[in-house]
Parts: structure tokens; C-alpha cells; sequence
């Protein structure tokens, strides 16, 4: 995080700015006077202790970090790298200042109808009991008193279940929330890994190089994470919600658990990171990891691609965009198949305009139903876009 | 001469509209500062000199014409700054006056201009667009300027300087 703020466009706002939506105000007049979202460092959010972050993780810092700037293949690159087994180093963290309460962290209302200031940019590290690797995932975290977190935890994922498990034989379960640290690890976090893949195992492999890890009894989290929050998982739940989803509506709220806090260290020098859920830098982490997985999934079963895209127009998630030099219906159904998420898939020839190629030319069309929350949902699409036709072009 | 390995420097494109944004962003944090005159570097400091004398409506305004590059290009050779004239100076004695250029790094054209307003009666609050880090040699920005809205560790390039990204 501390390289891509230091060849980040950093922004630098030093007047008061209320945690309380202001931060979510100033972000969005900024967007609808320039169009942009560049990366911010507000100095001044009142009542933090700590500066914030926001808009950070755009693909090109993502990809600098990785060592892959101006790489053209960079998505075939990482799929690659996670093949190559990287195992963290130990060492001691750089978090060792404590703060007494989760009000010293400039935590923000993102939205008006939202509950409350919630953790979006915390990474949860819990230990499979099973396995003994390490899992990590994005949370939604309402704060509920100076050492109280009510977590989101998706009942479809592996945290979930880990928490569960270990919920029902003990009372209390270890959990490590930390901001900042190597941004390989956000995107570790994002991705949908194989279960028995520790997941800072695949955040080395994405980073290229090694990873230093501090641990003690509890979860471990990056030598150099900016706030490193320890506590526990209990068995006592809490209404948490509405919250501002990255589609744009309010989710309807949730009992889930409650976080105890035992301690809340940051490095002398902390900043915090922020994400807006639904904006450029949420998104992109998303959409990369989508691209990567099913990068890597296409070249196994041996297709031949050059890329795989997912625009953030649909939120990283829900259209697919592969590009090949021999695009096939067998390809767009390995998608399907793969990705369960994603809405449209379309297979196309490298830098062909697919809205415009499957327009202009027939297109074939390969339909699955769409499965959400168990229920079926209409219906998704393959469209391969392969066309012969040898039109003679405008030039201009 | 042949091509060296020397890593290209790592170049910052700004638009006119995070020019305007970055102007708005002083423009704010000198909200109640009393400023009562605005004096640009020429040339680049006086595009957003101009813009915050608007955004502050404050009319009185100098130009100092102080060069320290030879060229225009990317990662250009710098001199001493050397102060080549002024305008509009006597105007602002005794006032409290802005003091802007478009970019700081070791901060020597400052402090020739800053000393320039003092020799001249001011007293002067200096700001910038942009802090290059990459040029500061291990010092405080604060140390070289009191306001600057934006910080890069490279070379910036700004709009009024018309070039396109494919131009050397």
C-alpha cells in the first residue's frame, strides 16, 4: 500500500472533513464536476487519529505493485504466478502503537439509509480449523460501540463455515481485521480460491515475491498492515444493515455475529485505506480477480485465449469478456460452467467492439438459468462472436 | 550517443479538470486566511494564480519571472533560478499575498520568489498545485511550502503544455 501511495496522483484534502457522509459527499461532487476518481488523502477526518486513503486500488497501482505496470499479458502473468507456491515469511509487525477505541479510525457512513460507519476495507483473517491455513475475505463490519464489530459473513462462503464450525464446539473464534499491507493481499481477498489454498500463500503467488507475516495467537496479518484489529468471533448475534451494496441498493439487514475487540494496533505513521462499495477501486479488485481465476481456468482446459475482461460497467462481475484468436461455443460454455456469477459471457476476437460485432454480425447464443440465492432467476448468456464476413471497413 | 538503461522517468498527466479540481481544493484550505494578493511564477504559476485570484476575489496581482529550466521536456536540466523581472510588485506591499506556482520539488524557485515579496514589503502565504516528492531529498514538504494540493513522486505534466501523451 505504502508504493502505490507513493506513485499514486495522491490528492491531498487537509480541511475538516465529517466522517459521517461528508467524505461520500466531497467523493461524488468531485465525480460529477471531473468524471474522475482519483486517489485521495483526507488528513483531517474529524475525530480520527489517523489519516484516509480513498480510491487507492485502481488496476494500474494493483498492477504496478505486482511488478506488472506495462505488462500487455498481465492477467495471463498472474495466472501463471499462481501456480508458483510462495510461502510467507515471519517477522515482527510495524503495528505496535494501540488505540483504545474503533473511533480513533476515520470509519465512514458511506450512504444515507446506511446503519451506521462500517469497515469496508478490513480484510478477516481466520484459521481453518480443518486445514490450519489461513482464510481471507472482504467483510462488512457495522461498528456497534468503541470495541464492537457486527460482521457480514456470506453464508456461501468459506468464512461462514469456518466460523460456524469452530463456533460449535468452542465459544469464541479469533479473528485478525487488518487495513493496509501489500495490495496482493486485497486482491487475494477478493478471489474465490480453491479452499485448501492458504490464502496468503496465493497473495505471494499473485505479489511475484514473498510476503512478511506477523503472527501471534491470533490470525495472522501482514508485517506492514497499517491497523491490525485482533478480537473474536462470538456466538452472540446482531441486527446489522441496511448497507449500500456495490449495485447500488440497499441490502435488507442481517443478524450476524458480533465482533469483541481485544486490541487495535497501528503503526506510528498509519493511514487508513478506504473503499467505496460500487466505485472504481471496489470494483477493480473484483473484476481482476475474475479475470485471473478464469484466465486460469480457460488456458487449463486448454483453450487457446489471450485475455479474459471484466468491466466494471457491470460491476466486475456479471459480463465476461474473453478474447481469443478462435473464440468457441465450447469456450463460452467452460465459462458458464466456471463462473456462476456471470450473467453474459461473450467470447470475441482480440480488440473487436462485442456490443457492435454481435449487432452487426449473427451471433450464437448459449442459454443456462440463473441460480441466485438457490432460486432460479431468468436465465444467462453465452454469445460467441465469431463472424467471417469480410466486410471492406470505413476508415475514419 | 546510444541508448542507456536508465528507467524512464515515471511521468503524471494532469487534465484541465483536476487542474480545476486541485485550484478548488486551495482555493478551500485558504478559505479565512485573509489574503488580500496574488503573486504568480511565471510561467506555469500563473495559470493557477490566475485562477485563485478569481476563486479568492482578489484582484491585486504580480508576476515574478523567475527560470530554472532551459527546456520544456521531460526530466529537463534545472539551474539556479535566476529572477529575470517582475510586474505589478509595488502594488502589493503590505499585503498578505499568495504566493503559487504549479509545482514544488526542492523548492528553490520558492524561496528566490518568496524572499522577492518580502524584499518587496509582503507577506507571503506560498502554495502550490503539486508536490514532486521524488525532488524533495529527504525534507518535509512542509518545509518548503505551507499549502500544495496534490502530491506525485515524478515528473508532472500539465495541460497548458500541450503535450500528448506520444510526444517525447
Amino acid at each position: 500500500m505504502r508504493e502505490a501511495m507513493r506513485t499514486a496522483k495522491l490528492f491531498r484534502v487537509e480541511q475538516p472533513i465529517d466522517p459521517d457522509l461528508g467524505v461520500t459527499r466531497f467523493l461524488s461532487t468531485w465525480r460529477r464536476r471531473t468524471g474522475a476518481e482519483p486517489c485521495f488523502l483526507f488528513t483531517d477526518v474529524i475525530g480520527a487519529q489517523l489519516p484516509l486513503v480513498m480510491n487507492l486500488p485502481t488496476r494500474t497501482a494493483l498492477l504496478r505493485e505486482m511488478g506488472l505496470a506495462n505488462a500487455p499479458d498481465a492477467i495471463a502473468q498472474l495466472a501463471r504466478r499462481l501456480s508458483i507456491p510462495a510461502l510467507p515469511k515471519r517477522g515482527a509487525s510495524l503495528a505496535t502503537s494501540e488505540l483504545a477505541s474503533l473511533a480513533a479510525l476515520p470509519l465512514l457512513r458511506h450512504q444515507p439509509g446506511d446503519a451506521g460507519k462500517y469497515l469496508t476495507a478490513f480484510i478477516g483473517a481466520l484459521t481453518c480449523p480443518d486445514t490450519g491455513t489461513t482464510n481471507l475475505g472482504f467483510y462488512r463490519g457495522l461498528v456497534t460501540g468503541e470495541r464492537e464489530i457486527v460482521l457480514f459473513m456470506d453464508p456461501r462462503t468459506d468464512a461462514h463455515r469456518i466460523a460456524t464450525t469452530a463456533l460449535a464446539t468452542a465459544d469464541r473464534v479469533p479473528i485478525t481485521l487488518f487495513n493496509g499491507g501489500p495490495l496482493g493481499i486485497y486482491l487475494a481477498a477478493a478471489a474465490k480460491l480453491p479452499r485448501a489454498l492458504d490464502s496468503f500463500d496465493a497473495a505471494a503467488r499473485l505479489a511475484g515475491h514473498e510476503l512478511m507475516l506477523a503472527s501471534n495467537d491470533f490470525p495472522s496479518a501482514p508485517a506492514d498492515a497499517e491497523i491490525v484489529i485482533e478480537g473474536h468471533v462470538t456466538r452472540e448475534t446482531r441486527a446489522e444493515g441496511p448497507f449500500g451494496e456495490f449495485k447500488g441498493y440497499y441490502c435488507t439487514p442481517t443478524l450476524s455475529p458480533l465482533i469483541v475487540v481485544d486490541r487495535i494496533a497501528v503503526r506510528d505513521d498509519a493511514h487508513c485505506l478506504g473503499l467505496f462499495c460500487g466505485k472504481q477501486s471496489g470494483l477493480t479488485l473484483m473484476a481482476l480477480q475474475n479475470e485471473i481465476l478464469l484466465f486460469d481456468h480457460l488456458k487449463r482446459t486448454g483453450f487457446d485465449i489471450e485475455t479474459v475482461r471484466y468491466p466494471l460497467d457491470a460491476f466486475g462481475e456479471y459480463l465476461a469478456i474473453i478474447e481469443s484468436e478462435a473464440p468457441s461455443r465450447a469456450m463460452i460454455i467452460a465459462a458458464l460452467d466456471f463462473d456462476p456469477r456471470a450473467k453474459l459471457v461473450v467470447a470475441a476476437r482480440p480488440g473487436v467492439d462485442v456490443l457492435k460485432d454481435a449487432i452487426i454480425f449473427p451471433a450464437e447464443v448459449e442459454r443456462r438459468p440463473y441460480v441466485r440465492r438457490g432460486r432460479e432467476e431468468g436465465q444467462r448468456l453465452g454469445v460467441l462472436c465469431d463472424h467471417h464476413s469480410d466486410y471492406r471497413w470505413v476508415e475514419l | 550517443m546510444g541508448k542507456t538503461d536508465t528507467p524512464s522517468p515515471t511521468v503524471h498527466r494532469f487534465s484541465w479538470e483536476e487542474i480545476a479540481g486541485l485550484t478548488r481544493l486551495l482555493r478551500d484550505r485558504l478559505a479565512g486566511s485573509r489574503i488580500t494578493g496574488v503573486a504568480g511564477v511565471a510561467r506555469s504559476g500563473l495559470v493557477p494564480a490566475v485562477m485563485l485570484s478569481h476563486m479568492l476575489g482578489v484582484r491585486s496581482f504580480a508576476v515574478l519571472d523567475i527560470a530554472r529550466t532551459h527546456s520544456d521536456a521531460v526530466e529537463a536540466e534545472k539551474s539556479r533560478p535566476i529572477r529575470r523581472g517582475s510586474l505589478g510588485l509595488e502594488a502589493l506591499r503590505g499585503r498578505r499575498v499568495l504566493l503559487i506556482d504549479d509545482i514544488v520539488g526542492q523548492g528553490l524557485t520558492l524561496d528566490v520568489a518568496r524572499r522577492e515579496l518580502i524584499e518587496a514589503g509582503a507577506e507571503p502565504v506560498t502554495a502550490v498545485l503539486v508536490v514532486n516528492s521524488a525532488n524533495l531529498a529527504g525534507r518535509d514538504a512542509r518545509a518548503i511550502v505551507d499549502h500544495w494540493a496534490c502530491e506525485v513522486h515524478g515528473w508532472a505534466v500539465f495541460p497548458w503544455e500541450g503535450k500528448e501523451p506520444d510526444d517525447a
